[in-house]
């Protein structure tokens, strides 16, 4: 459907020289709002809560400004309360021990320093049915982003799932991955005064230089095997439009093929969550608003509505409490199913663990 | 005129009836008054015996009194006639006008100017009727000396009352050339006119809203003449672009094949062709009109004050007869950029039967395979169209008459990646009517119409079909009694047949899913009574009834939500099965209409419109425009009918000489239960549609002022609407409420439209012609945050439609070069250079987003023209 509209705009533009240019839209100053990301499961603690200011729309999402010294619970429908501590500035953990249990409602409290007062409805817990399979296909060309000279393949991810029996199903699905990557920190140069080239290892590499400006290796390098992970960054919900709790061949993920990403192998776990209502419906804007894209017959300006009400304090609230009930499954997808294998990656000469996000040098247990 | 004492002293002697001028000889020769004037000034005025002894200044006064004459005498001898210039150069400007449009202007005397009453009116009567056929034809505007006086009756007759003297008397219809006639009114007398189709099919539609003062509120009059003068896209004379050029009336930009009347939504649209509603009303989304200018007879357009044979959609009616042919056979056609038309028609059987058929195909491929750009892909997509329509009628007798009514319009639109789009529609009607007599008539009609499209994918892995039908077979019958009162009475039943949607695999390796909406089947029934008479001399009444019945039918399951929650799927606590033809559900509705005209003067009235309306099918859409997946939705036992009442008060006048005329009116409208879409709604294919729309109030308000000149060289029309158009949902739950139910600007609130025509005659040739228009920008929402929750990047967007676009507008010329005009040629070839968007403005037509690559979307702006758009066409008549 997408493709089709877009050659509307085809048509427009090579009829009528039609163009798509940036577009300064009004800009509406706002006081930053809150923004409350958790997310209460029935897997082992600790549970998390991140707690941080809106960005302006140039902003780096992945740096927000955090919010420290809030004071944040969840109550149970008994009235037992768990505390959350602040484990770093932002970030705010329960005991290990706590967990939600199906079937228990839960509400979330938050308090900032500065007085505002947010809080949840309670939420039920429902359960989260089972995924009876994951699967993978390989794709070629068909992502682009806007570049159609530049085809690229994807590994596409589905799911078979089936909602808990005798209940309708809302379901959420994420994943993350983990992929193997290497590089080269010990062939850091630099320049000398006097122009000269000179060997510059990072030190985590092992290496050091000697008195002859050679490389030497006097321990194991410990930056030069990455594992990084990467998160779902699309909202993916069950179709509320059947009444069936059966789903089958859910796009969960779609992967680029790129020269890293399936060098090795690639290690692909996806949760199936429960969400009660509201909270379905946030995700469900969500995907509404970031499906909407390129689209103009169907516009993804999509107020998204978040489940947490202002008690107090003038400050916008928006976010998710969301409890869920959490069943995964996992894919490992070999660098042998990719038909046209990645092409030989780049020599980078970086330590691991910077090069990209979320890079760990620990091999994880699955490796 | 003042008395002067010399003249009071000379009485007047004359053996018989004699001339003035013949008298003042006499006079001359017995005193010392000497008289200037020109013989046949005077020779017209007769003074006869009664008047001896009455002194001269007596019978000057009488003779010349109301005429166009004055006298005055100067140093006591000298008596000097003056002759008022302004009625002849009036009449001058219009024997001009009518010999540079080419006109013939007919002689006629009436009585003998030797032998008339001075001082007395005369009765001129007389029927229009059409040349070829020999019909009386109704509504024909009757001039004197240019300024209106009548319309001629619903049997073609006129009366009016004149001077003695010279006059120029016009008559003027729509698509009929107008005819002149040099009047010498000595007598009362019989003056019959003949009007003749104008020759040719028609080159455009020109708005020409005559007799503002006399029409309804809210109509116009779209007089389809001298098609190929104004500006357009491309070459493609579009009906409903001039619909969009009218008073009250906007569109959301280029890619609209809709328009929005008094801040109503697109489907609030009655658009007949021949009677039978169409449901798509352009070509290629909406980039070119869907109905050949050439098959089309005339057009009228209701946006307030709709009478009440008319029902189904709230907001306007533009009702558009195919051309019947009535003349000896000819043809038509032309060349534009991208399509070629051809058409024509004629009378056999001794004009008894009549056939007029028009075509027209598009071969806009060869400018995709032209373009070398980037989009290299493209030239393996294809754009074409079609739009073909047949007109048959045949006459038994005087009193019978069978006419059939077809037309068909076809898009099919192929893409880079083998996806198909094929969209069409039909309208087909079979119309008996039958004269008892001269004062009723009846009519029955069968027809039907069907709208419906189809996209289909065929690579290998997405293969899918997806599709959409509409089917309304109706019923109507009709009866008119034309007298002093106008009363027609009708029953209208149309059956809609909707399937709602699919979507299927087609080959074996898709990965489409596989779904079928159920179909809905639903009967509308209306029964109408309008009365329509002059209550005094001065006020016109037109009222009128229409009770109308909406039922819906099985086989169908009506899902139960859970009261007290929203309606969702998670909220469904039952479900109702129905049989075939069980009744699910049943509205009805009483419609009151009312039009008043109060005639203040010659020149003004007053009008006054109000009417309700029951809306039972309904446009499923998250856009402004009309978009080419859109699904029409009956009402059903989720989706209550709209009502719409709309007020509207006018005042309208033209100026004595008819030259120009004036309006402004002003509206008040509410719609209940207009369909909204939820935020995120997927309305494609959606089993539930209730759990994604929202009924909402919808209330628009403004007024209209519009100045035209409707005669001379220079003809055109100015106006300013101010209006705005608001909504606002009415519902307990957060998430059936937009904007936390305040009331919120619809998608074509636009609360300020300039738009402004002319058309110059440079000469006889040569037309220089314009438009222009400006509309303030359309709301929109814009984005003021942003933030990740769980990894995913969320965007926050201000209220719904807080903002707004740049404002809109857009200058567009053409030159238009006609043939010679010689009356009686074989071939008649027009040229027509357009220039659309002359100053090359890139208006946005839609503002989306795209992600950054980081999560965050940004603006951008879709501009649908670029830039400024040449085309030159060709047409030609025979």
């Amino acid at each position: 459907m997408r493709r089709h509209v877009i050659t509307i705009w085809l048509l427009a533009i090579l009829l009528f020289d039609g163009c798509v240019e940036p577009f300064n839209a009004p800009v509406v100053e706002q006081q930053p709002g809150i923004v409350v990301d958790a997310l209460l499961t029935d897997q082992p603690g600790p549970q998390s809560v991140r707690l941080f200011y809106s960005s302006g729309l140039n902003a780096d999402l992945d740096n927000p400004e955090l919010i420290a010294g809030a004071t944040i619970s969840i109550t149970d429908e008994n009235g037992r309360i768990e505390e959350f501590d602040e484990v770093s500035r932002g970030v705010y953990q329960s005991d290990e021990s706590f967990a939600g249990t199906i079937g228990q409602s839960y509400k979330l409290t938050v308090l900032t320093e500065r007085g505002e007062h947010f809080e949840s409805d309670f939420i039920q817990m429902k359960p989260a049915g089972e995924i009876t399979s994951l699967y993978y296909e390989y794709e070629s060309a068909v992502l682009n982003q806007g570049h159609p000279e530049l085809p690229q393949d994807a590994v596409n991810v589905y799911l078979n799932g089936k909602g808990a029996a005798d209940d309708v199903s809302l379901l959420r699905w994420r994943w993350h991955a983990t992929y193997q990557v290497h590089t080269f920190p010990q062939y850091r140069i630099k320049h000398s005064p006097d122009g000269t080239i000179l060997p510059d290892p990072y030190p985590c590499s092992g290496y050091i230089v000697d008195n002859e400006n050679k490389l030497k290796s006097i321990f194991p390098c410990e930056c030069c095997e990455c594992w990084p992970t990467e998160f779902s960054e699309h909202a993916s919900v069950s179709n509320n439009q059947t009444t069936s709790n059966v789903f089958n061949r859910i796009l969960v993920g779609k992967i680029p093929v790129d020269q890293w990403r399936f060098l090795y192998k690639y290690h692909l776990e996806v949760e199936q969550l429960s969400v009660q209502d509201d909270v379905y419906a946030f995700w469900k804007l969500v995907q509404a608003q970031q499906q909407g894209g390129a689209n103009i017959f169907q516009p993804n300006v999509v107020k998204v509505k978040g489940n947490l009400k202002r008690i107090s304090g003038d400050v916008a609230v928006f976010g998710i409490f969301s409890v869920s009930a959490v069943t995964s499954a996992i894919v490992e997808i070999d660098r042998d199913d990719i038909p046209i294998p990645p092409y030989v990656p780049d020599v980078i000469i970086q330590d691991c663990r910077n090069y990209k996000e979320n890079s760990t040098n620990v091999k994880p247990p699955f490796w | 005129m003042k008395a002067q004492n010399r003249l009071d002293s000379i009485a007047i002697r004359v053996d018989k009836e004699q001339s003035l001028a013949a008298v003042l000889t006499d006079i001359e020769s017995r005193t010392s008054i000497k008289a200037f004037f020109k013989v046949q000034w005077l020779e017209a005025f007769a003074v006869d015996t009664a008047l001896n002894g009455r002194s001269l200044a007596y019978v000057l006064d009488y003779l010349l009194g109301s005429t166009d004459i004055t006298y005055a005498l100067h140093y006591d001898y000298a008596l000097i006639f003056i002759k008022d210039p302004k009625v002849d150069m009036a009449r001058a400007n219009i024997v001009r006008n009518a010999s540079l449009r080419r006109k013939e202007i007919h002689s006629v005397t009436l009585g003998d100017q030797r032998k008339f009453k001075p001082g007395v009116m005369l009765r001129v009567e007389g029927v229009v009727i059409e040349e070829r056929s020999g019909r009386t034809l109704q509504d024909v505007v009757v001039r004197l000396d240019g300024e209106s006086r009548t319309l001629t009756d619903s049997l073609g007759r006129y009366v009016i009352s004149v001077q003695p003297g010279e006059h120029i008397l016009s008559f003027s219809l729509g698509t009929y050339d107008d005819s002149f006639v040099s009047l010498g009114a000595y007598a009362p007398g019989q003056l019959n006119a003949t009007l003749e189709a104008l020759p040719v099919l028609l080159d455009e539609v020109v708005v020409s809203d005559q007799q503002a003062v006399n029409r309804r509120v809210g109509q116009t009059s779209l007089s389809v003449s001298a098609l190929k003068r104004m500006p357009s896209m491309l070459g493609e004379a579009d009906i409903i672009r001039q619909v969009q050029n009218q008073p009250g009336v906007t569109t959301v930009g280029e890619v609209a094949s809709g328009f929005n009347v008094r801040g109503g939504s697109v489907d609030q649209n009655l658009v007949l062709y021949d009677g039978v509603p169409i449901l798509n009303t352009s070509h290629a989304f909406g980039f070119f009109p869907a109905f050949n200018a050439d098959a089309v007879g005339n057009v009228s357009f209701f946006r307030g004050g709709i009478p009440a044979e008319y029902g189904g959609r709230v907001s306007s009616v533009l009702d558009i007869s195919g051309k019947e042919a009535t003349d000896d056979w000819h043809g038509s056609g032309g060349i534009g950029m991208i399509s070629a038309y051809l058409a024509g028609g004629g009378t056999f059987n001794e004009e008894q039967t009549s056939v007029m058929a028009s075509g027209r195909i598009s071969y806009s491929d060869w400018m995709l395979n032209s373009i070398r750009s980037a989009y290299s892909d493209l030239s393996e997509s294809s754009v074409n169209f079609f739009d073909a329509s047949l007109k048959v009628s045949h006459r038994f007798s005087d009193r019978s008459k069978l006419t059939f009514s077809g037309y068909t319009s076809a898009d099919r639109f192929s893409l880079i990646n083998d996806s198909v789009y094929h969209a069409s529609n039909f309208a087909g009607s079979l119309r008996y009517t039958f004269k008892f007599n001269d004062k009723v008539d009846f009519s029955a009609v069968v027809d039907v119409g069907k709208y419906q499209y189809k996209l289909t994918d065929n690579y290998l892995t997405t293969a899918f079909a997806l599709g959409y039908g509409i089917t309304y077979p109706s019923l109507k019958l009709d009866l008119h009694f034309e007298g002093r009162r106008r009363v027609s009475v009708g029953l209208h039943n149309t059956y809609c047949m909707f399937e709602p949607g699919y979507l299927k695999p087609t080959t074996s390796e898709s990965n489409a899913a596989t779904i079928q909406i159920p179909e809905e089947h639903g009967l509308e029934s209306a029964l109408y009574v309008s009365d329509g008479f002059n209550f005094s001399e001065k006020l016109f009444v037109d009222v009128g009834i229409r009770l109308t019945m909406y039922n819906t039918f099985g086989p169908g399951t009506r899902y139960v939500y859970d009261e007290g929650k929203p309606i969702a799927i998670q909220n469904v606590s039952d479900s109702v099965v129905y049989e075939d033809n069980e009744i699910m559900s049943t509205y009805k509705g009483l419609e009151p209409r009312l039009s008043l005209r109060y005639i203040l003067s010659d020149n003004a009235s007053i009008k006054f419109g109000y009417n309700r309306i029951f809306q039972y099918i309904h446009l499923v859409t998250n856009t402004a425009a009309v978009a080419p997946v859109d699904v029409w939705q009956s009402s059903n036992s989720y989706f209550k009918p709209q009502k719409g009442d709309q007020f509207s008060l006018g005042y309208f006048m033209s100026s004595r000489n008819g030259r120009y005329e004036a309006f402004v009116e002003g509206f008040y409208k509410q719609v209940d239960r207009v369909l909204d879409y939820k935020d995120g709604a997927s309305l494609i294919l959606n089993t539930h549609p209730e759990t994604a729309l929202i009924p909402a109030t919808a209330y628009s308000y403004g007024v209209e002022f519009s100045v035209s000149r409707i005669t001379g060289r220079l003809t055109g029309a100015v106006s300013y609407t101010w209006s705005r158009s608001f909504r606002q949902t009415l519902s307990s739950f957060q998430d059936e409420m937009i904007n936390g139910g305040d009331p919120y600007s619809s998608n074509y609130d636009q609360p300020h439209v300039v738009q402004l025509n002319w058309r110059y005659s440079i000469s006889r040739r040569w037309f220089f012609t314009g438009v222009f228009v400006y509309h303030t920008g359309r709301p929109m929402s814009v984005p003021i945050a942003a933030y990740t929750v769980d990894h995913v990047p969320v965007m926050e967007f201000t209220e719904r439609n807080s903002h707004r676009l740049p404002d809109y507008h857009r200058l567009d010329l053409a030159l238009v070069l006609e043939g010679n005009h010689k009356r009686r040629k074989f071939w008649d070839g027009t040229w027509t250079l357009s220039l659309y968007n002359v100053y090359a403005r890139k208006n946005a037509y839609a503002v989306f987003y795209q992600d950054n690559g980081k999560g965050v979307l940004q603006p951008y702006k879709l501009s649908v023209v670029g830039t400024i758009i040449p085309s030159l066409s060709y047409s030609f008549k025979i």
